[in-house]
């Protein structure tokens, strides 16, 4: 019983930090904007509009706090490997595009990112990385005219 | 004018007949209905990694392979329902409940058979319905000034963030920092550059198409890797055979249909709902009104009936606000403006009257592609029920390459990849936190043009802020909003004064 309190108490806190987060976002959004001209009632300037969604996402923000006080939620428990996998495959296709080319930087993401599941099968992987790489520089390398070399940089 | 409505028909199916066009509207509903069969990705994402394509097609057919993408994903929703236990969309979720049962009795054909042909009458229903009101709508709508444009906007959005399943605090807030990134790139009254951190790339803000993979197609693989999958049953063969209702179950099914297509209708055209709210209530309605509810959840065939027309109905009558007022229902919707916008097409009113051939191609080719969808998923059922068992793991790497390879061709650069990562990564805290991120999507594009109604209102307004309620139009918008907003929080605000009061004692 005292575990689920703790679990819940566990849920609890990271929902406020989470709606912290929303507020923060809301402040920064509004003293950015406040750099902006703020014009006048007639002619409202580009700071005008932000100012006013800031103060709205700021209040909201505080409202969710108040909200999530006393609702009961599960503990926080992100999946580390999917999310580190699935970044570390979209990061090195990123880096790896336009300096060695469409194939490489599609093994890479495709290899990378199948990591994300707990049971990796190597075979059927590989054999998506090298269908997807080369199906994928026939679409749009070749057929779709994207502006990039299948293997080598620009 | 009736022959004026004949010859516009006969436009439209002259249009959607075409070559080009046919072939999109048969590439858009089969892929909707592929990504509408495997769980793990929805109608949004499948739609984002569609949208870098449309660049190479002239928008008609652009629009028809999106709009068919949407459909599509309606009617195979629920094969997944049926046979998994996993709702492929989230609005097929109703779907499970009666549909896997009736599955596990030994008749997944009859219940894939009802989907079909209540998703084909659903849709049916509402495509009239669209083309009777929504050239209605758009004449009345000529009218509107920009003080109108800015309370119906305001009235969508808050109707998107209120009818959301969970708490309408976080949906307005998720509209408000749409509103906010949207809002970020070259301020078009000043050129002054607004949030863009001294990156060029931001000029013209944020990337539609990179901001909604993120958030609908990286977030949904982060969300959906290494979830185990449903119980398979196996289901050698569905013949065509054991799928025909028989007399009785054709008796149970019309009514239940014809309820679910008008509920479906309505909830579709109001401004911010959805298809899943629409089979939500159908299903609540039918289970309410039947003699016998407790067969509900156990197999009962209306139970898929009203659900599966309600939705395809409000996917279908939600391109009324979207087409005649240029107000997107939800956030689909208004990615299928944004694609509208990226052809130079402005969205309103006007366009009925201004592109007929491009209005009138689109509705009738919702004829066509339902037609095709029904092929689809009665004699071809087949098809999707193996493709069922593509392993999540073989699959999702695939997404992520498409994903990149789209973002990037999008605008030819690599940091578009980058931003989907981001977004990518926000958009899977906000699932755990229960963040919905269709309402920011929706606040992302709807942004912009809020900002420039509201200015342009005021300007003609001599900074008279009241003019948003002085107009009559403008605050009857105004005023709905103000009761969507009371009818969701206000329960609320009851609920913590009492808490907090019982707290004290």
């Amino acid at each position: 019983m005292r575990e689920a309190d703790s679990a819940a108490g566990a849920g609890r806190r990271s929902e406020t930090i989470a709606a912290g987060v929303v507020v923060l976002f809301g402040l920064t959004v509004g003293v950015i904007a406040y750099g902006y001209p703020l014009g006048s009632m007639v002619r409202p300037g580009p700071g005008f509009g932000p100012l006013l969604v800031a103060g709205l996402i700021v209040v909201l923000g505080l409202a969710i706090m108040a909200e999530v006080r006393n609702a009961p939620m599960p503990a926080f428990k992100p999946q580390l490997r999917p999310l580190l996998a699935t970044a570390a495959g979209i990061l090195s296709f990123a880096l790896i595009v336009e300096r060695l080319g469409f194939i490489p930087a599609t093994m890479a993401l495709v290899l990378i990112s199948g990591l994300g599941e707990r049971r990796v099968s190597v075979w059927p992987l590989l054999g998506v990385a090298v269908f997807m790489a080369l199906f994928g520089s026939a679409v749009f390398v070749w057929a779709l005219g994207v502006p990039l070399k299948s293997i080598g940089w620009q | 004018m009736m022959s004026e409505f004949l010859s516009n028909i006969l436009l439209g199916l002259e249009t959607a007949l075409g070559a080009q066009n046919l072939l999109f509207c048969f590439i858009g509903v089969t892929v909707g209905t592929f990504v509408g069969a495997l769980p793990g990705l929805g109608p949004l994402a499948a739609i984002s990694l569609a949208l870098p394509i449309t660049y190479y097609l002239d928008p008609t057919a652009a629009l028809i392979m999106l709009a068919g993408i949407f459909y599509g994903t309606q009617y195979g929703g629920a094969i997944s329902s049926i046979l998994l236990n996993l709702p492929g969309t989230a609005t097929a979720a109703v779907t499970c409940i009666d549909g896997y049962p009736l599955a596990r009795q030994g008749k997944p054909g009859l219940a894939l058979f009802v989907t079909a042909i209540s998703s084909f009458f659903g849709s049916t229903f509402a495509i009239l319905l669209v083309m009777g009101f929504a050239p209605i709508i758009a004449a009345f709508a000529l009218r509107f000034g920009s003080a109108e444009y800015f309370s119906v906007m305001i009235l969508g959005l808050v109707a998107a963030s209120t009818l959301t399943v969970g708490s309408p605090l976080k949906g307005l807030v998720m509209v408000a920092i749409g509103l906010a990134l949207g809002l970020a790139g070259t301020d078009v009254n000043t050129g002054l550059y607004r949030f863009t951190f001294g990156f060029l790339e931001l000029s013209d803000g944020f990337s539609l198409v990179a901001v909604a993979m993120g958030l609908f197609g990286v977030a949904e693989i982060l969300t959906s890797i290494g979830v185990p999958g449903g119980e398979r049953l196996s289901h050698k063969q569905i013949t065509l055979k054991s799928m025909w209702p028989s007399k009785a179950d054709w008796k149970l099914i019309w009514k239940p249909a014809l309820r679910g297509s008008s509920v479906g209708s309505f909830v579709g055209a109001l401004p911010g709902t959805g298809p899943g709210i629409a089979a939500f209530m159908a299903y609540a309605l039918e289970k309410k009104i039947s003699r016998t509810p407790k067969r509900f959840g156990h197999g009962a065939l209306e139970g898929i009936a009203a659900p599966e027309s309600s939705n395809n109905a409000s996917a279908q009558a939600a391109f009324i606000p979207t087409l005649s007022l240029g107000i997107p229902g939800d956030a689909i919707m208004a990615v299928l403006l944004g694609a509208m916008m990226l052809h130079g097409i402005t969205p309103g009113p006007a366009l009925i009257t201004e592109h007929p051939t491009m209005f009138w191609g689109l509705i009738m080719s919702f004829w066509i592609g339902n037609i095709l969808l029904l092929i689809l998923n009665i004699p071809l059922i087949g098809i999707w029920v193996r493709m069922l068992s593509i392993p999540y793991h073989i699959l999702y790497p695939a997404v992520l390459v498409f994903i990149c390879i789209g973002v990037y061709s999008s605008d030819n650069s690599v940091f578009d990849v980058y931003i989907v990562l981001i977004f990518g990564v926000v958009g899977y805290f906000l699932r755990w936190f229960d963040y919905p991120a269709a309402p920011l999507l929706l606040g992302f594009i709807l942004g912009p043009l809020l900002e420039e109604h509201f200015r342009r209102a005021l300007l003609l307004a001599r900074g008279n802020a009241l003019i948003f309620l002085e107009r009559p139009i403008s605050l009857v918008f105004i005023l709905l909003a103000v009761m969507f907003l009371a009818g969701s929080l206000l329960p609320k605000v009851k609920q913590l004064l009492v808490r907090s009061g019982a707290g004290a004692d």
